[in-house]
């Protein structure tokens, strides 16, 4: 397998008022051709600042993103000026983004807005674009597109709306779609609708896919390969079966056990103390980030920073428990 | 047999739309639904968004008028006309909402918020004794005393869940509706807070409706399950029946859409078509037969009423017309 999109070292750093802050450091994992890649943590840990990052979605003055290089099906586009990201952003690697309200424009009717992305980067003719945009309604689950294309965004539910975004970003056919949280604003039976949906479509274009949620539920039954993050760190990275199997990281484990599950009688829940540590805090600290939490904390946990250690081919976990493995190569 | 604290008996409420200059279109937001509210029970109320849960919530804490119907609560009429009842029956029903950064006021510190229905309620002679009581609670919820001097920023969206919860056990409430009260926390923050939930039931003898969309929660907190749909209560079952052997055909599409954090489990999943109508071209019938892949004539004619299947279990369904277990 091919990978389509391989990232290093990708660090942002955002201007706050007083002094600048860097939310996420050092990222660094890939996705393969037609791969479903999730990636979990609680909120503020940095999910959505990495697909931003990835899409260059933060403006000049808001921030700077840095890596070694991000290549996309193989190009390295880390060094590209504005002008050249315009060209690949929505054609060659698109986004669908949390809340649908927002991200259609109020003003402009939908079938333009689904053909827009095609008007922009190939120069077709508008003719053509709409139809191509009825095609791309049908196959997100559209019964009439000719109907849905002619009306506001105001006119649809949550869900057609949601459908109308995915529409959207896969009209060029991208090679990699960045997908943030996609369905949580959504009820579950459309939820699972819109999943099995984008996998279908997923399977026919051979689409890299970056999953952001924090359901692990949706990662369970979707994702092939799992990265969990947690402050701005990647803590563990493994196929999705082997994360639920043999979770490596004290982290990911608090995870898992405390989600409530349907099949489970449990009295009390697991839980994991405290919360996720505000960026001016974690990015100044030495040693573990998860440690202040972390049943398993060691002096040496809180006083030097564990690298990832290769637990196993293709999983790599962030903890000095595994520290009789290999390190991986970051 | 436990007691019955509520009865909620054919409640309407209906909600009317201008639509153009001189046409009002009107719709029912919860139909016909009757309820019996059991001592000490925990009821989970589920559905999708827009069918109606709030809606019927703030109809049983007389936040809003119910259209026709009675409330019956602890076997007397609640009469909304006279304030001194309607305050005694305030105190006893109190509401825990979803978003912990909109429910607090900003400016007040939390001695303040914690001690201001007590003294609404006047239920301590003097402020020491109220004061003591805030300590009490903020301990029983997690929270140190020394915290009731800080104000609300200083606090998490978890930890204001906690104060939120410890303001309402103040007024030593008969029952407390939680409106998806854990929807807006992380899932270990989520895990925390039910526990506590848990934790408070038990310790108190709580009774609770639990209204949430994330079926996962309501199967860890609750005993008895209601599902609603476009406003109509469609199945009501003990937990065990609702999730191993549900019998709506929403209610099994509904549990099956639900992602399980299991990878190793078989999973059959039951994708509904379509989306949830809209109350202003309700279908004829039974509301859900659109949708329904087990559709027959009679359920595009006639709206199924709420039957008896089996004890603790009812369902509003045609599928199990002359059904008997």
């Amino acid at each position: 397998m091919s990978k389509v999109l391989e990232i290093k070292n990708l660090k942002a750093e955002l201007f706050t008022p007083g002094k600048t802050i860097s939310p996420i450091s050092g990222i660094s994992f890939d996705v393969e051709k037609g791969e479903t890649l999730g990636l979990v943590g609680e909120s503020g840990c940095g999910k959505s600042m990495t697909v931003l990052s990835l899409m260059r979605l933060l403006s000049p003055d808001m921030g700077r993103v840095s890596a070694d290089f991000v290549r996309l099906d193989g190009q390295d586009i880390s060094q590209f000026t504005e002008a050249q990201f315009c060209k690949i952003r929505g054609k060659k690697m698109s986004m669908i983004f949390q809340e649908p309200m927002t991200s259609l424009n109020p003003s402009l009717k939908i079938g333009y807005q689904i053909a827009e992305p095609l008007l922009c980067h190939d120069g077709t003719p508008i003719r053509e674009g709409m139809v191509k945009a009825y095609e791309l309604l049908r196959a997100v689950g559209i019964a009439d597109p000719e109907r849905v294309a002619n009306s506001y965004p105001h006119n649809l539910s949550g869900g057609m709306r949601q459908r109308v975004v995915i529409a959207m970003a896969i009209i060029c056919k991208p090679k990699v779609l960045l997908a943030d949280e996609p369905t949580t604003a959504l009820d579950v039976t459309i939820q699972a609708q819109l999943l099995e949906m984008m996998k279908t479509l997923q399977r026919e274009e051979d689409m890299g896919m970056v999953l952001v949620t924090h359901d692990l539920g949706i990662v369970a039954e979707y994702c092939d390969r799992v990265v969990v993050m947690y402050c701005g760190q990647i803590v563990e990275e493994a196929a999705t079966t082997a994360l639920f199997a043999l979770p490596g990281h004290p982290y990911t484990k608090g995870l898992i056990a405390c989600i409530p599950k349907i099949s489970d009688e449990k009295e009390f829940l697991d839980h994991i103390p405290g919360h996720v540590l505000p960026v001016a805090q974690y990015e100044s600290s030495t040693g573990c980030r998860f440690a202040q939490r972390c049943p398993a904390a060691t002096p040496q946990c809180r006083a030097q920073t564990p690298p990832l250690f290769q637990l196993d081919v293709g999983h790599t976990c962030r903890c000095w428990q595994h520290q009789g493995n290999a390190i991986a190569h970051e | 047999m436990a007691e019955i604290l509520m009865s909620i008996e054919h409640i309407y409420k209906t909600f009317s739309v201008k639509q153009g200059a001189f046409q009002k279109l009107s719709f029912h937001a919860v139909n016909d639904v009757s309820l019996h509210i059991t001592q000490g029970k925990v009821y989970g109320l589920v559905g999708e968004s827009g069918c109606g849960k709030s809606t019927l919530a703030s109809t049983i804490l007389q936040l809003t008028q119910p259209t026709s119907g009675r409330i019956l609560y602890r076997g007397m009429e609640v009469d909304a006309h006279t304030p001194a009842a309607m305050k005694a029956m305030r105190k006893d029903l109190q509401l825990i909402f979803q978003d912990p950064f909109a429910s607090i006021d900003p400016k007040m510190k939390i001695r303040d918020v914690v001690m201001e229905p007590m003294r609404t309620h006047k239920i301590y002679k003097t402020r020491q004794e109220c004061y003591q009581r805030a300590c009490e609670l903020m301990e029983i919820c997690g929270m140190s005393a020394a915290d009731l001097e800080r104000y609300p920023h200083e606090f998490s969206g978890g930890q204001r869940q906690r104060i939120s919860i410890a303001r309402v056990l103040g007024m030593d409430p008969k029952l407390i509706i939680a409106d998806e009260s854990t929807a807006a926390l992380d899932v270990s923050v989520q895990a925390q807070i039910l526990n506590l939930f848990k934790q408070l039931q038990k310790d108190f003898d709580l009774t609770m409706i639990f209204i949430s969309h994330d079926l996962n929660v309501i199967k860890h907190i609750s005993d008895r399950i209601i599902v609603m749909y476009m406003g109509s209560v469609i199945e009501l079952a003990d937990k065990e029946y609702a999730y191993h052997e549900p019998k709506h055909p929403y209610t099994q599409a509904l549990i099956s859409a639900v992602p399980n954090p299991d990878p190793f489990q078989e999973k059959k999943r039951i994708i509904l078509s379509g989306e949830l109508p809209r109350f202003s071209n309700l279908p004829t019938g039974c509301p859900f037969h659109p949708r329904c892949p087990q559709c027959m004539d009679i359920c595009r004619r006639e709206k199924p009423a709420l039957r008896n299947l089996r004890k603790g279990q009812k369902v509003a369904c045609h599928l199990y017309d002359g059904h008997t277990y």
